[in-house]
């Protein structure tokens, strides 16, 4: 298996060669954190999923148009936050979805932390990443480090500096939930 | 180190990527200060928070759903360049063999018969009543036989050719074609209402193709099949001229003509024909046809003459029956396309997906045929010594007539009185907003056809607004 700061290039390349499996192993790495940035945008379980399989195809066939493999993760980000735009547009499809799900007995996961995810949809793109792939992508600090290529100080800074973001916001989320509710 | 220093250090801390000196000063400090424990316990609940909202969203099983979507989709998208590809290729074959030539040309005479067999002439509303005793008598007889000459006049060169046609209420229509001064025919088609086929052999190549027919298809050729069809079809509408009376091949005989009748409308540009009668039998004698046929720039002229006829001849089954030796092969077995809507749209889409994104530049059926041959000869890059398959011959010549539906759709409406009007020079596809083709439902409704293929029914004035060249 590639290094980690390989890994990306290294299976978009066997993509391009001409063995689709391997793209397996790009959404493997990726299915995490994209899950939980269109479950920030779309606040809904099976539409972040659909918006998800979407985004990987997209991805895929898209996959000649990639000009730096080393950015794959940011590229794919691009992706998945203009399918995100589309389903949101698309209210009919929200509509009809929403019908559809009132009939439906409660998805399992359905107990997303929604609040969280939306919060972190509100970060900077920056420190969207980095949330995104240490804890939904499961990968650890160093790690995160050479996906995108920088210092292991810096992410180390900046998910503490998003840590604070997060906390200041989801306080706020808080009181006004509780206002709401008095 | 101060408080907020250490606060820095928490992620680090957490992450456990302090080293021991550091890890151990952090602990000492945690002891001592309130604060800083508190945001520790604070940093470490958000990040269980994250990590069990994150394991949550990994846990989706979608990495098999979305791979099978991607080998659907690649298949799909693999079929599609084949199948494009195998039909390219097939008709740079064509133009390379002479033998597929014959046979590509036959389909398109075949067509064209087919076209003016089937649409023209309705009920004979011959006007004038002295023709219209000629029509009433030609109705009287069952068969026919007529020999006729044919010269086409085109820029790749002139042609000449023999036809010798047997005509039956009863069993169809059967034509012998010889070329110029041979005595064998190069290639005989044979209509058959009975067993809803049309059916012609190539003895030179030991090939024979069917063109299958519907019932609707069937029931019109039977309608249509006597032999005054062929004198009503030319002979109906439009404006007759006089001719005075003159002798041919020593019969006295008086002519009329007749200048673009609707029937030809989607064949030819130009169309007129004379027809000459028997003064005593009041019988056709002979039919001069030209037909001027443009497509774009060139120009091909067909003309014929068709004579000796023999009105009620005795004509036995056996001549309508295809005589196919065993060692014939099937060149192809095709439908004819429905004069419809739907399949005149379905030629459309087909002809704008063979030249990328054009249509027709005119509606007629030489046009469509040259202007497709044109755009996939561009195209192709095939082994022209490579004979193609069964298959790809099918495949081939079940597109021929597709393409043709749209010029046979557009005759019929003619034919009708339906005032079609087409403007595929001006029109790409895709163009939502441009009129393709129009035509008179009612009084005051028309059809229209887009550039996208889509379709909508609007008021004679809003078709008149469409129809300003500014939108097209």
């Amino acid at each position: 298996m590639p290094e980690n700061d390989e890994f990306d290039a290294f299976y978009v390349q066997r993509c391009l060669d001409g063995h689709p499996d391997d793209f397996r192993h790009l959404v493997r790495r990726y299915k995490g954190p994209l899950m939980g940035y269109l479950a920030g945008r779309l606040a809904r379980t099976d539409w972040a999923e659909e918006a998800l399989q979407e985004v990987f195809v997209r991805c895929y066939f898209g996959l000649t148009s990639l000009q730096k493999p080393d950015s794959l993760f940011a590229w794919m980000l691009g992706v998945a936050s203009r399918v995100a735009k589309e389903q949101i547009r698309d209210e009919q499809k929200q509509r009809q979805a929403a019908e559809k799900l009132a009939q439906m007995p409660a998805r399992s996961n359905e107990n997303q932390d929604w609040p969280l995810a939306q919060t972190i949809a509100k970060l900077d793109d920056f420190s969207q990443k980095l949330i995104l792939l240490r804890y939904y992508g499961g990968h650890s600090c160093k790690e995160v480090a050479a996906i995108m290529n920088i210092p292991l100080g810096t992410v180390t800074k900046s998910l503490s500096r998003a840590f604070a973001g997060l906390r200041e916001m989801l306080k706020d989320e808080t009181i006004r939930e509780s206002e709401a509710q008095l | 180190m101060n408080c907020q220093q250490y606060k820095e250090l928490i992620v680090d801390y957490i992450e456990d990527l302090l080293d021991t000196p550091q890890k151990e000063a952090f602990q000492k400090h945690l002891n001592d200060c309130p604060g800083c424990r508190s945001e520790l316990e604070q940093t470490k609940a958000l990040q269980n928070r994250l990590d069990a909202n994150g394991r949550l969203a990994a846990q989706s099983d979608l990495e098999t759903a979305v791979m099978n979507r991607i080998f659907r989709e690649q298949a799909f998208q693999l079929r599609k360049t084949n199948q494009q590809k195998q039909s390219l290729n097939i008709w740079r074959l064509i133009m390379k063999n002479r033998t597929l030539q014959l046979a590509s040309a036959a389909a398109i005479v075949i067509a064209a018969l087919a076209a003016v067999y089937f649409i023209t002439g309705k009920t004979p509303s011959v006007t004038c009543c002295a023709w219209a005793k000629i029509a009433d008598k030609v109705e009287q007889i069952k068969t026919c036989i007529c020999r006729a000459k044919a010269k086409v006049v085109s820029p790749q060169g002139d042609q000449e050719s023999e036809m010798q046609m047997f005509l039956s209420s009863d069993h169809g229509l059967r034509m012998d074609t010889f070329a110029a001064g041979s005595a064998t025919s190069s290639m005989s088609m044979y209509m058959r209402p009975d067993d809803k086929t049309m059916v012609s052999v190539i003895p030179s190549a030991k090939k024979y193709m069917r063109v299958v027919l519907t019932d609707e298809q069937v029931v019109e050729m039977k309608k249509r099949q006597d032999p005054r069809d062929m004198i009503s079809g030319y002979m109906t509408a439009g404006e007759f001229i006089e001719l005075g009376t003159q002798t041919i091949n020593g019969i006295q005989a008086k002519g009329v003509k007749v200048v673009n009748p609707p029937g030809m409308q989607g064949v030819y540009s130009n169309f007129t024909c004379a027809m000459w009668v028997d003064v005593a039998t009041e019988l056709p004698v002979q039919l001069e046809i030209e037909g001027e046929i443009s497509t774009g720039d060139t120009k091909m002229t067909i003309s014929m003459v068709m004579n000796d006829f023999e009105w009620g001849a005795e004509l036995t089954p056996d001549i309508f029956e295809p005589n196919i030796p065993p060692d014939y092969t099937m060149l192809a077995e095709v439908k004819m396309p429905g004069q419809d809507e739907p399949s005149a749209v379905e030629g459309l889409r087909l002809f704008a997906e063979i030249t990328d994104g054009n249509y027709p530049s005119q509606m007629n059926l030489m046009t469509v045929m040259t202007e497709a041959q044109k755009a996939l000869m561009k195209n192709t890059g095939a082994d022209p010594n490579v004979n193609p398959t069964e298959e790809q011959m099918q495949l081939m010549m079940a597109k021929m007539m597709k393409l043709q539906a749209a010029v046979m759709f557009y005759t019929k409406l003619a034919q009708d009185g339906n005032e079609p009007a087409y403007y595929g020079k001006d029109v790409k596809a895709g163009d939502a907003d441009s009129v393709l083709m129009s035509w008179k439902i009612s009084d005051n409704q028309y059809r229209v056809i887009f550039g996208d293929l889509s379709d909508e029914n609007v008021s004679a004035d809003r078709l008149k607004e469409m129809e300003q060249p500014a939108n097209r």
